[in-house]
Parts: structure tokens; sequence; C-alpha cells
């Protein structure tokens, strides 16, 4: 009961506009002071508010971020979307097939979606709209690619998985390699059915000279998703670590390499950088007290029961689990959501012997489909303020794009090897 | 729904917020340019460390918490204060200008009321830490308390800077925006 009045009182607070983070804490602590054991200590808040992020392993989180920061301002980004333009741009759509292949390069780099979205979005957003895309299409074309950022590694999400059900993070990086890619595959072939439809054009098929070219400019940042992968497979340096080497590299490359990035433009790039780490960490903090209330109310366990009473068949159960995922992600945001929800599904997987890989893959990918529909769709609402149009029309547009996440989603429940193929080709089997 | 990362202080068009405030944000700016960069100096260290230096020292990570910790809470503080903060803003596709001013103020005195309160309650625990330490440092968990009340102090005294703002019709330049809301 406590537990639901904080629920409907976090949607009313995030409804009127309160701050997402602060409106969980302010449901948190009337939940805390109304609890029926007489109230509690609100002390309990502070304490699990810095609880929540004293995380060795979240330190990557800044750091990816300050990596797609550095990655825009040092003219990675740029080159990345000229590359794309180069290789894809002949094909219909030609402005929609480049932002997603940018998209899918970037979301090898920079592990936050809303860094993807912001990069990409301010630049190829505009562009389309010059070339007489609908605007709500283009802002819906940027945050469909910018969902791949979460999910193919690196991956914040992933990341914070790892760290509240103590998997291995480097499998689970490589757990969101093919449903990202079969989700970008399903995309390509979107935006060119919906450009052959709308008469979006093609661009001149750039000669290989060009190609070449183009390649050669951008293989500096094109090497960026190798480097990590091959740093943590070979055991040299760790996750974390990666994500820091990764912004060093940067630096050297925008500042020494390309030269786009000045020095006394490194201030505004680390405060930028900064500040959004602030407050996408504010959001893992915020989700402390309210997943501390949770569980101090047992309703991880109710719902766990709830769950487990509909079926003993595992697929039955990742249908609901499915179904539960999908209608918290039209309430949270990911990340908090992780918080608060992870440590009530544990349980089930446990008990009913599913892949630990497969129901990690199948939580993140379900949330971050959270992200592309109303009414807490962070990445419609950040393409449409990019795009300066209605979140009506990019929900709208988002939809082909949302249909196919969710088939992807649905291969990935009936299939577990769309999901532990790799880690198993990659890192062998056992212990997760 | 502001996009973090974009919009950033005090480039609306209006005037600059006065000079006391401004040294306000700038220390504020370089409090958080430094947590970063020591964020990424122990992380990139740890690895030199290991292959090329090989001291005795072991607790990069730690140190590297800590500036977290203090990233996570100043951010958020620099974060609202510019609105670059995650927020929902439905109100804002259907309310008229007057009503939208007026869930501003309320929203934002909701927002004060809670960090004053973080302040107030988080108080106690600086003693409670005192006594945990921090492993490989001489630090406890007091620096991560005091990191937590640090940037709610911080969100206090911005709000409240806005609220004066408000009060004067803009006249204090108190607030990163200078234009009625």
């Amino acid at each position: 009961m406590i537990v639901a009045l904080s629920v409907a009182l976090f949607l009313l607070l995030l409804l009127v506009g309160l701050d997402v983070g602060f409106s969980m804490l302010v449901a948190a602590l009337i939940g805390l002071l109304l609890h029926p054991s007489g109230g509690i200590d609100p002390a309990i808040v502070p304490l699990t508010l810095v609880s929540a992020v004293d995380s060795e392993a979240l330190v990557a989180v800044p750091l990816f971020v300050l990596a797609g920061e550095i990655m825009n301002h040092g003219g990675l980004t740029k080159r990345l979307i000229d590359w794309s333009m180069a290789m894809v741009g002949h094909f219909r759509g030609a402005l929609s097939q480049a932002a997603m292949t940018t998209n899918l390069v970037m979301a090898g780099i920079s592990g936050s979606a809303v860094s993807d979205a912001t990069a990409t979005g301010a630049i190829l957003i505009p562009a389309m709209k010059d070339d007489g895309y609908k605007p709500g299409y283009a802002a819906a074309v940027i945050a469909a690619g910018a969902m791949l950022g979460p999910i193919i590694p690196p991956s914040i999400p992933m990341l914070v998985y790892a760290i509240l059900s103590n998997l291995s993070i480097g499998r689970l990086f490589l757990a969101g390699v093919v449903p990202g890619l079969l989700l970008f595959a399903g995309f390509v072939v979107l935006c060119a059915l919906i450009a052959r439809r709308r008469g979006y054009a093609a661009r001149e098929r750039a000669p290989w000279a060009a190609r070449l070219r183009e390649t050669r400019s951008a293989s500096w940042a094109l090497m960026v998703p190798v480097l990590i992968v091959a740093g943590i497979r070979s055991g040299l340096i760790t996750e974390t670590e990666a994500a820091g080497v990764i912004c060093v590299y940067a630096l050297v490359v925008g500042l020494a390499i390309y030269r786009d990035l000045r020095w006394r433009e490194l201030g505004t790039v680390f405060f930028g950088a900064a500040r959004t780490s602030g407050v996408i960490l504010f959001l893992l903090a915020a989700a402390g007290p309210f997943s501390w209330l949770m569980s101090e109310s047992h309703i991880a366990t109710r719902i766990a029961q709830a769950i487990l009473a509909v079926s003993a068949d595992p697929l039955v159960i990742l249908v609901v689990v499915n179904l539960l995922l999908f209608l918290v992600g039209m309430v949270f945001e990911p990340l908090p959501a992780l918080v608060m929800f992870v440590p009530t599904l544990l349980p089930i997987q446990a008990q009913l012997g599913i892949d630990p890989i497969q129901f990690a893959a199948i939580v993140v990918v379900n949330l971050m489909i959270g992200m592309l529909h109303p009414p807490v769709g962070l990445l419609v609402l950040i393409t449409s303020a990019i795009g300066r149009c209605s979140l009506w029309s990019v929900a709208w547009e988002t939809l082909p794009f949302l249909a196919w996440s969710l088939v992807v989603l649905g291969l990935m429940t009936v299939f577990p090897e769309v999901s532990t193929a790799l880690p198993t080709l990659v890192m062998g089997r056992g212990g997760a | 729904m502001i996009p973090p990362g974009t919009g950033p202080a005090g480039t609306d068009g209006g005037a600059p917020p006065i000079a006391p405030v401004r040294a306000l944000h700038r220390a504020t700016a370089w409090l958080l340019v430094a947590a970063l960069v020591a964020v990424l100096g122990f992380t990139v260290a740890q690895v030199l460390d290991r292959y090329l230096v090989k001291s005795a020292f072991n607790a990069h990570d730690q140190y590297a918490r800590v500036a977290l910790v203090l990233l996570t809470f100043v951010g958020i503080a620099a974060g609202i204060r510019d609105r670059a903060n995650v927020r929902i803003e439905l109100l804002a596709h259907f309310a008229s200008a007057r009503v939208r001013a007026a869930a501003s103020v309320v929203l934002d005195l909701a927002t004060l009321a809670m960090s004053v309160l973080l302040l107030v309650v988080g108080w106690r625990l600086l003693e409670i830490g005192e006594s945990q330490p921090i492993m490989g440092t001489p630090l406890t968990y007091r620096s991560m308390y005091a990191a937590l009340l640090a940037g709610m102090g911080l969100l206090a005294v911005f709000l409240s800077l806005r609220f004066v703002h408000r009060l004067t019709g803009g006249r204090s330049r108190t607030d990163v925006r200078t234009g009625a809301e």
C-alpha cells in the first residue's frame, strides 16, 4: 500500500515536471515517513543516496560520457558522419541510413544513448529536415539509432546490471552485440522502405577513392570499438580502465591528429561531461532510497511470487516479465528501473533456471525500448527538443522502429542463443 | 525536456549574473572539472602504475570513487541550476504561460525543501562516517557524506538565488536566466 502510494506520488510529481531524481526522493521519503512500522529514520535517505553511487564499476559512467563529449568536440563524430555518408549515402533515404550507421559506430564508443542522440541529432536532424524529411521522422530516426548505444558495448545500463547481479561485465557487453545488430538491420530496412514510400532521395554513389579517403580520415574514430574490445578481451585492462584509456585516446586524436579540439576548449568539454554525468548518476543515486523502501516493504518478494504463480514454464514467465518491464519502461527511466526492479527479478531467473546472460540482455533491451515511447521516452523527448518538433509527431514516427524492437525482444525471449551465443563463443562456457 | 549537456549557464541572451554569483558558478565549474579529472586521472594512473611505474600505491580506485560521489552531487546541483536535468515537461505542452510559471515556482520550492532536508538529516552522517575508513587511504566516509552535503548546499544556494531573482523581477541578476520565465 505504502509503495503503491509512493509510486503514485512519483508519477504525479514526474508529470508536473519535477526533476526525475527528486521525484523519486520525495516519493521515497513520504513512503518512509508513512511506513507501518511507525516511520523510519529519514537519515536512511542520504545514506542510501551515497551508497547507490559508491561503486568502483560506476566510475566508467562519467568516463564514457566524457569520451562521447571529446569525440563531439574533437571532430571524431563529424568524420564518422562523413564516412557513413560515403558508405551508405547511395541507398534510399541517404541521410537516415547515414544516421543509423553513425549511431551504430557511436554505440561502440560512448555507451550512453543520451550522448549519442545529442551528438548525432544536432547535426543530422537539421540536415534531414533541409532534405525534405518530415521533422518528426528525422527526430524518430535519431531516437531509434541512439537506442543502439546502450545495447551495443560498451553500455552503461549493462554495467549497472552487472553490478547489481554480480555478472561478468565482459559477458554482458558481448550479449548485446547480436541483438544490437539485429535492431540495426531492421532499422535500416525500415528507413529504406519509408524513404521509398515518401520519396526521400538517395545521394550519388561515392567513388571508391572517396570512400577510401573517408575511411582513412575516420579510421582513428573507427578504431575505438576495436581498441575497447581488444583491451578488455586481452585482460590488459578492465572495463572501467578501458573507458579511461578511450578518453585519453580521443583527447590525443582530437588535439594532436584531427586538431579540431583546442586546449582552451577542454574546460568546456570537461564541464559539459561532468554536469551530464552528475545528472545521470543522480538518477542512480535517487533510486537507492526508493529501492530500499521496496525491499523493506517486501514488495519484491510479493511481485516475484505473483509472477511465479502464473506458470512454471520459463518461456511464459519471460513473457510476463517482458510485459511487466514494458509497463515499467513507460514510467521509469532505465537506470532507476534497473536499480529498483533487478533485485526483484533475479530470484525468478534463478528459480526457473533461465540463463542469467539471456535474462540480463532481455531486461536491458526491454528497458531501452521504453526510451522510445511516451510518456517517459527519454530519447523521444530529447530528439523532439533538438528537432524543435512536437513530441507526438516523433512518438508517432517512432512506431515502426518500436515494432521492430519488440520483434527483436521476442526473438531474444524465444531463442536464448541470440544473446548467449557470442559470449559463449568468445569467453567460453562457465560462470556468468 | 532539456537534454543534459546542452544549454550552458548564462547564455540565454540576458544580462550575465552579478560578479559574486559568477564567481560561485566558476568555482562550481572548476570543482566539477577537478572531480572529473580526478576520476580520469586515477583510472588511467592505475593502468600506468600496473605496467610502467609499478609503485606500491594501490588505492587509485578508492580515490576515484570519492571523486565520483562528489561529481554526482555537485553535478546535479549544476544541472538543475542550468536547467539541464532530466525532467518531463508534459505540462509545458498543455498549460498556459502563467500556469507554467506558477508550476515552476512550486517545483523549485519542492526541490529546495528536499535539498535543505537532505542537508539537515545528512549532517549527522558526517559523525558516523568519521569512524568508517576508506581502505588504503587516509580518508573516511565523512568525505563521501561531505560530498553529498556540498552538492545539496550548492543546490539550495542556487535555488535561493533563483527565488531572489524572481522576487526582484530579474533586477538582482542572481540567476542564469534573466528574462521572465
